[in-house]
């Protein structure tokens, strides 16, 4: 797969590529390692309609949970679940 | 005679506390208007400006600093417009400055030939000389790099396709400084020809030198001044800077350009650490620098150059957008993208202030050249528009954008499409 990476003089890095479905995801890697998850626009690939910060530990859920949703028992996981059942009434 | 003395001490520390009084006036009045701009969501340079202009000697607050304290505004602007160049040279390493320099350089180029041209030809049509001509075609070639990159992250526009190519368009403008600020110099110190030539190879070699060695031997600067201690190391880079800046000063090559080499030389984890410590120091130093070019203009004079003023803006805007346009369009963007990153880049600020601000001190200290009075204020003008106006587009432009696009995302609910 092909991932566009850019240099971003001042600012950082982006990394972005499109999905099979034809929407663009990318990563902006900022210099004081923030970074931002963008989505580009379904109708204009150029534009980004939704970024969302992320801290260094919630890109390690995230990238655990896409890597593979790991069990509620797995000692492994630094991530905390709460699992709602079908059943239960949820809040 | 100790009585006299006393006396005389008495006065000194009185006329010390009555500059502390009209510093902290001037001081704390552009604290209010620097939280103006940031509630109103613009660039505070225009305030400051506007400050300037109130405070001035002909102006509906005049201040009588006395002579100490306009000499520490004189000094103060002249400091602030070195650490302006010094943090812009912090903001990029010289190998980001480099890399695709020849990929970008088209763009470039035809930045500054459509920009610079309509100033120059302004300066030339108002009879105001060669020098004056030259200075205007810096103040509406250069772009705020301030302006945009802060109106680009406000925005969200950073992830954009068409931003790569408006911070390659600015790069390669502050590249360009480094060369233009220097031949400005000579061309305003009135060198014979042969001696101008020479400080400008002086100033070019040292460009030169500086980036060979900043990127050969990456981080010797920043070793040689780095400090874990923050006090240290501000001093330090201070220090260094205002010594190259005043060398550089010494031998007729601008001091804003040693400072921005400086900058440049310093790069990786120190660069940043730099910029964190000295950005309230610029912040300071800044406002006093855009209070002080606003201090040696008439208030009246503004109304005078006004139309031609606004001729000039909407002139150079329109030629920013298509510099805009043809970049983006070259970078394989769409048309949307093409305006945006147009529209992008519209604002004028500090270095367009740093430019007029140069050429009218340097009128005002040596009789080398004559200068026309309503240069200043005409440069004032210009950039209270643009960097006001140029924003305000961008997000006029974005606030269209998303109107049609609310509809079709309602449509798609109703729908149950997604």
């Amino acid at each position: 797969m092909e991932v566009e990476q850019t240099p971003l003089p001042g600012v950082g890095i982006r990394y972005d590529f499109a999905t099979a479905y034809g929407r663009r995801l990318g990563l902006l890697v900022h210099r004081d390692e923030r970074v931002d998850l963008v989505v580009y626009a379904e109708n204009d690939p150029d534009i980004v309609a939704e970024s969302v910060t992320l801290q260094p530990q919630e890109r390690a859920v995230l990238v655990e949970l896409l890597a593979l949703p790991p069990g509620e028992d797995d000692p492994e996981s630094r991530t905390h679940h709460r699992t709602w059942q079908l059943t239960e009434d949820q809040p | 005679m100790l009585n006299v003395d006393a006396a005389l001490a008495a006065a000194a520390s009185k006329e010390s506390s009555g500059v502390l009084l009209q510093l902290g006036l001037v001081l704390f009045g552009l604290g209010l208007l620097g939280l103006l701009a940031h509630r109103l969501k613009v660039s505070p340079v225009p305030l400051y400006l506007l400050a300037g202009l109130a405070f001035g000697e002909h102006g509906p607050v005049p201040l009588t600093v006395g002579e100490s304290g306009r000499e520490f505004i004189a000094v103060g602007a002249e400091l602030g417009a070195v650490l302006l160049l010094l943090m812009l040279g912090l903001e990029y390493a010289a190998d980001e400055l480099l890399a695709g320099l020849r990929h970008t350089a088209p763009a470039g180029v035809m930045d500054l030939a459509l920009n610079a041209a309509p100033g120059a030809a302004l300066a030339l049509l108002l009879g105001w000389g060669p020098v004056a001509a030259v200075a205007l075609a810096g103040v509406t070639y250069v772009s705020s790099s301030g302006i945009v990159a802060k109106l680009l992250s406000d925005l969200g526009h950073l992830g954009n396709r068409e931003t790569p190519t408006v911070i390659a368009v600015l790069v390669f403008e502050d590249l360009t400084m480094a060369g233009f600020l220097p031949v400005l110099t000579a061309l305003v110190s009135g060198l014979s020809v042969f001696a101008a030539t020479m400080s400008v190879s002086v100033a070019l070699a040292a460009v030169v030198v500086v980036f060979i060695v900043a990127i050969r031997l990456p981080g010797t600067l920043a070793r040689l001044v780095f400090s874990p201690n923050d006090e240290v190391l501000l001093l330090r880079v201070l220090g260094l800077t205002l010594l190259v800046g005043g060398l550089a000063g010494l031998a007729n090559v601008s001091a804003t350009v040693g400072a921005f080499l400086v900058g440049v030389a310093l790069s990786g984890p120190i660069a940043r650490s730099t910029a964190e410590l000295l950005r309230p120091l610029r912040d300071l130093f800044a406002a006093v620098f855009f209070v002080f070019f606003g201090l040696q203009i008439q208030p009246t004079r503004l109304i005078d150059v006004l139309p031609v003023a606004v001729a000039l803006a909407v002139i150079t805007a329109g030629t920013k957008v298509a510099t805009g346009w043809w970049a983006a369009s070259r970078a394989g963007v769409g048309r949307g993208g093409r305006l945006r990153a147009g529209v992008a880049l519209i604002p004028r600020g500090e270095f367009s202030i740093v430019i007029a601000g140069l050429t009218t001190a340097a009128a005002a200290s040596t009789d080398a050249f004559r200068l026309d009075p309503s240069f200043g204020a005409l440069v004032a003008c210009y950039v209270l528009l643009l960097a006001v106006l140029g924003p305000v587009a961008l997000r006029l432009l974005e606030v269209r954008r998303l109107r049609p696009d609310r509809r079709t995302a309602g449509f798609s609910a109703s729908t149950g499409r997604g």
